[in-house]
């Protein structure tokens, strides 16, 4: 296959995770955890836990944003190089969850950064959360294409 | 015509230096300093040109310059003693008559008149008078700048700069002394007439604690002396030599080891090596240029030149395996001291004792590309220690303190001397400037004694180490960092330009110069060639040095960056990682201390155990003439 | 240098990424097989730092640029250098470059996890770069230079240095900061003050210092490999065999203290050395 052909391909083989907790019970991030043990292995789809976001492809965040933690989501997110994909993992995350209507909850975390793809679940099962990262995966392998196709058709138009 | 060269180089700097002292005007003084200077760097290129080496030269003024010098020994000891009074210090007094003493004994006793060669040349006489021609007007050239700023700062009713610069100018005249000359006792005035002017320069802010520190260094010199005198005595006793030339041609026998262990520890105790280290560090507390000048490139350097001058007669003996494993130990230990450091003339006082020591640890391996380490190592260290204390003293006339933590950030307040000080520390350490180049011969003529390539080996490491600390310093950029444009004083501006430029061109020129006079020194002491040199390419019998691919490798990387650099419109510039925190822009980034390991390094402490080791290693020096 | 000089300097420039990021996709697949899961493709690394060098440049301190074109610079020159057999030591102190410009590119960033990596990757540095020139004084004892032409001539450098071999390998343990030695940064998934010394290196750079980190790698399991020079297949063999047993040693411990780290290695290196190099001398008596 051609260059071009393999750098798309190697965005979807090598998606690196970063993993932030806004505001969650933990629930969640015990089984964001668990998708790393060798019961259910991430790593054989490339996909590695770095702990910082400027060498993260995906964000997967899990809870509720409130007012303390929107900056710290907007910095994390804004850390990361493009492209980049954002997974809400729970329901927490999606939509805010049980505790939605709590007086100190936003909501879930789409009210403060664009969310590529939801995993629902209180606790999200981690066979779920590896589908939503391999479909994130792949949405990064469209995005970085796009931007191929942005930037090349600008450079001619 | 050559032996005017040198009597000019000699005499002209002295003379001047009393006309100095009488200058009141700034202009006056600095073009008279400038004038004598220039005079003395052309004498020196001339000399290059003009003397064919090895070779004795005399004049017509042997006697009268011998008279003055016996005259002047006399003088200067009684105004040593009136020195001891004036600051209280009895070792000095204690020193001086031990040398008065021995003095009129020998010379009215002893010593035969007979007429002697004046002056002896060879090549590694030219490296030293070049290196304190061309080193030695740039930093007096930095010091007009320099002290007029101190003394602005110390609000001075009356300017003390003549004073300096007259023994400034007496020292560089006291230098080519001793760089020339053939007797023995001439030798032994000019060094004591480099202690004399250490004291007065290091005392020039007549404070307590620079005048406490003085003292320290004479008394220490003064012990050096005494002991270049002592040696002297027994040298002439035992075999009627007084003169370098005569030195040099006897077969080493045994009974020189004894007068030459007593001048190697002379040697010894003017480079601050341990246990004697305290002076030198105490002398940092001097103005700048006198720390580049005096103690780290030119009077420090005259002990290298002695021992380098009696290496041939003790070549192959035990007393030199010793003289390695002691110059091994004090590379090692003062490099660990200064990884305990965070004052920035200090680390950079420990580096030199640890250089010297290094150098002193090649002279005593011995072997053909020993030797030339050493003197390699003589050139390059001079240059860049000298940059490096002219940049600190920039640094610290600019931001008020000279500990490295506070210089973190620096190269946004003062860019152009950051980078300067960058590229002087990189040459002290790195491949493939001069500094490393010669290490790498050092560490490769050490192996085959074991314990002696162990220290070297640690001892570099701990090298590394202390100055890449520095370096992260210096150039850590904060989060809304602007760069200011800096203002340099013109002088400054040449000082440091120009030793940047001669580090840079002599690494690159690292093999003509080893061609052209390195080599023809390694002949001339008799030894086998085992250094060839080429296109950029260091040759011994162990092994070879490819210096050009290493520069074009860095020249290339530094080009591309630049290029990235320039092209940066799609950079995005971003915060550093503080999980997540970096709302709040008040902050310039949070700065870590660096590790100085106080727990395991106490300067205190162990340099009171590196003391007796090192004294423990001085005695095995001289049990080792028996061996 | 002759024209074959650097026809085998290009061949050694070009293929050692590949050899260096297939052995680091084994070495993954390996952790993996161990720790009873299927692990990443072997062609991993290829995907990893293509996907980063496509990545948006996204750089705290411009002179992160200089640090990573520089470490990756000498790691080329050293492997090539190493390639046409020149002088080892002169090898070492060239590698030394790029680890003080690496160093010094993370101290530069105002950020407190750069630093506190960059000061640990310097008490590392001063662990092992010893040890390394040890290991060259004892190769220099046997074979009478420093050149990789005579030392390469011994043939069966292993017999007669066992307890050099012993400290190189614990070199190669160091410098590939695996458990216990990743203070300063570890492999992916082990966290060590968030990445240390890479924190702030992102995209491009970071892909670079990554195949830097390559050939590195194959240079020190080169130098593992001539200690049989006589064969090199079986020599290579050898060094493989100790690079699996790093991974094993990685699986099995944590992570360790700095200054055990100093004291182990210091110990080891320095008794080892003064007792084979001993035991060399008494013997040719």
């Amino acid at each position: 296959m051609g260059l071009k052909e393999f750098v798309k391909k190697s965005f979807s083989k090598s998606p690196w995770v970063v993993h932030y907790d806004c505001g969650s019970c933990n629930g969640c991030d015990i089984e964001v955890l668990a998708c790393m043990t060798p019961i259910y292995d991430m790593e054989r789809f490339g996909m590695v836990n770095v702990g910082n976001p400027k060498h993260a492809d995906i964000l997967i965040v899990t809870g509720t944003v409130n007012e303390k933690n929107k900056d710290v989501l907007k910095n994390v997110y804004d850390m990361m190089p493009d492209p980049k994909v954002v997974v809400a993992a729970g329901i927490c995350a999606c939509s805010g969850g049980i505790f939605r209507d709590c007086y100190n909850v936003l909501g879930g975390i789409d009210k403060v950064i664009p969310v590529d793809v939801y995993v629902p679940g209180c606790p999200a099962k981690p066979e779920a959360m590896i589908d939503g990262l391999y479909k994130a995966a792949q949405i990064l392998k469209d995005k970085y294409s796009r931007r191929e196709v942005i930037v090349s058709a600008k450079s001619l138009g | 015509m050559s032996s005017d060269l040198i009597l000019i180089s000699i005499i002209v700097p002295i003379v001047m230096s009393l006309i100095t002292i009488t200058t009141g005007k700034s202009l006056a003084r600095k073009t008279i300093v400038s004038a004598t200077l220039v005079i003395v760097l052309l004498s020196a290129l001339a000399v290059l040109k003009v003397v064919n080496v090895p070779t004795v030269i005399n004049t017509s003024f042997y006697g009268i310059i011998d008279e003055l010098i016996k005259v002047g020994d006399y003088i200067l000891l009684l105004y040593t003693l009136y020195i001891s009074f004036k600051v209280k210090e009895p070792k000095i007094a204690i020193f001086a008559i031990l040398q008065i003493l021995p003095l009129a004994f020998f010379e009215l006793f002893m010593l035969k008149e007979q007429e002697l060669n004046t002056f002896y040349i060879d090549n590694l006489s030219i490296i030293m008078n070049l290196v304190v021609s061309v080193v030695g007007p740039i930093i007096a050239v930095y010091a007009f700048g320099y002290m007029d700023h101190h003394e602005e700062e110390k609000k001075l009713a009356k300017s003390r700069q003549s004073r300096f610069f007259a023994i400034i100018l007496l020292f560089i005249g006291a230098m080519n002394g001793i760089i020339f000359s053939n007797n023995l006792m001439w030798i032994y005035f000019f060094w004591e007439i480099t202690s004399l002017s250490s004291f007065l320069l290091i005392s020039h802010d007549k404070t307590e604690e620079a005048i406490k520190n003085a003292s320290k260094a004479l008394w220490i010199n003064m012990l050096g002396g005494f002991s270049l005198l002592v040696g002297i005595i027994i040298l002439y006793k035992y075999t009627g030599i007084i003169t370098l030339d005569a030195l040099l041609k006897t077969n080493s026998s045994y009974i020189l080891l004894i007068p030459v262990f007593f001048m190697v520890l002379a040697a010894f105790t003017k480079a601050a090596q341990m246990p004697f280290q305290s002076w030198l560090l105490g002398a940092m507390v001097a103005p700048t240029p006198v720390s580049a000048l005096l103690h780290s490139s030119t009077m420090v350097k005259a002990a290298i030149y002695l021992i380098l001058r009696l290496a041939p007669t003790f070549r192959g003996t035990t007393l030199s395996g010793f003289i390695a494993l002691y110059g091994a130990f004090t590379f090692i230990a003062t490099s660990i001291l200064a990884l305990s450091q965070s004052n920035g003339k200090k680390i950079l006082a420990y580096s030199t004792i640890a250089n010297l020591g290094l150098m002193i640890s090649s002279i005593g391996i011995n072997t053909s590309s020993a030797i030339t380490a050493a003197i390699l190592l003589l050139i390059f260290h001079a240059v860049s220690k000298a940059l490096l204390f002219l940049c600190v003293g920039t640094i610290e006339q600019s931001i008020g303190s000279r500990d490295i933590e506070d210089m973190k950030g620096l190269i946004t307040k003062m860019p152009v001397t950051t980078i300067i000080t960058f590229i002087g520390i990189l040459s002290l350490m790195i491949a493939p400037f001069g500094m490393l180049l010669s290490k790498w011969m050092a560490i490769e003529a050490a192996s085959n004694n074991l314990v002696v390539a162990l220290l070297l080996i640690i001892g570099s490491a701990v090298t590394v180490m202390y100055y890449t600390r520095w370096i992260g310093n210096i150039l850590s950029e904060g989060r809304n960092s602007k760069f200011f444009v800096e203002k340099q004083p013109l002088t400054i501006r040449f000082a440091l330009y120009s030793l940047v430029a001669i580090a840079i061109v002599l690494s690159l020129a690292v093999t003509q110069l080893f061609n052209a006079i390195v080599k023809p020194e390694i002949n001339m002491l008799k030894m086998s060639i085992s250094v060839k040199a080429a296109a950029g390419y260091l040759e011994s019998n162990l092994g070879g040095f490819s210096i050009y691919p290493v520069f074009f490798a860095i020249g290339l990387a530094v080009i591309l960056a630049f290029l990235t650099i320039k092209n940066s419109h799609d950079i995005v510039q971003t915060k550093p990682y503080e999980a997540g925190l970096n709302y709040d822009d008040s902050n310039n980034g949070y700065d870590v201390k660096n590790y100085y390991l106080p727990s395991i390094i106490n300067e205190a402490l162990m340099t009171k155990y590196m003391n007796y080791i090192s004294l423990i290693l001085i005695l095995a020096i001289f049990g080792g003439i028996l061996l | 240098m002759t024209w074959s000089d650097y026809l085998v300097f290009a061949a050694a420039v070009v293929l050692t990424p590949i050899i260096g990021g297939l052995i680091t996709g084994l070495d993954r697949k390996v952790t993996a097989l161990i720790q009873g899961r299927y692990g990443p493709p072997v062609l991993q690394p290829f995907y990893d730092v293509v996907k980063l060098l496509s990545k948006e440049k996204m750089i705290v301190n411009d002179f992160q640029i200089f640090a990573a074109y520089i470490y990756l610079l000498s790691a080329i020159l050293s492997i090539g250098f190493f390639a046409i057999k020149a002088d080892i030591l002169m090898i070492i102190f060239i590698m030394s470059i790029g680890l003080v410009f690496y160093i010094v590119g993370a101290l530069a960033t105002r950020s407190p996890y750069s630093q506190v990596g960059a000061q640990r990757e310097l008490m590392q540095m001063l662990a092992y770069e010893p040890l390394l020139i040890f290991v060259l004084i004892g190769m220099y004892y046997v074979s009478g230079s420093f050149s990789l032409k005579s030392i390469m001539s011994h043939g069966r450098l292993l017999l007669d240095l066992p307890l050099i071999f012993l400290v190189l390998s614990l070199v190669l343990d160091i410098k590939i900061k695996k458990s216990p030695f990743d203070f300063s940064t570890s492999e992916h998934a082990h966290q060590e003050l968030v990445r240390g010394i890479l924190t702030d290196y992102s995209g491009p750079y970071l892909a670079l210092i990554e195949i830097a980190d390559w050939y590195e790698l194959v240079l020190l399991l080169a130098m593992l490999a001539i200690f049989w020079s006589e064969n090199l297949v079986i020599g290579a063999l050898i060094s493989l065999f100790v690079f699996f047993l790093d991974i094993i040693v990685d699986n099995i411990s944590a992570r360790m203290t700095l200054k055990w780290m100093l004291s182990f290695s210091w110990t080891i290196g320095i008794v080892f050395t003064v007792v084979n190099i001993g035991y060399l001398y008494f013997v040719s008596r």
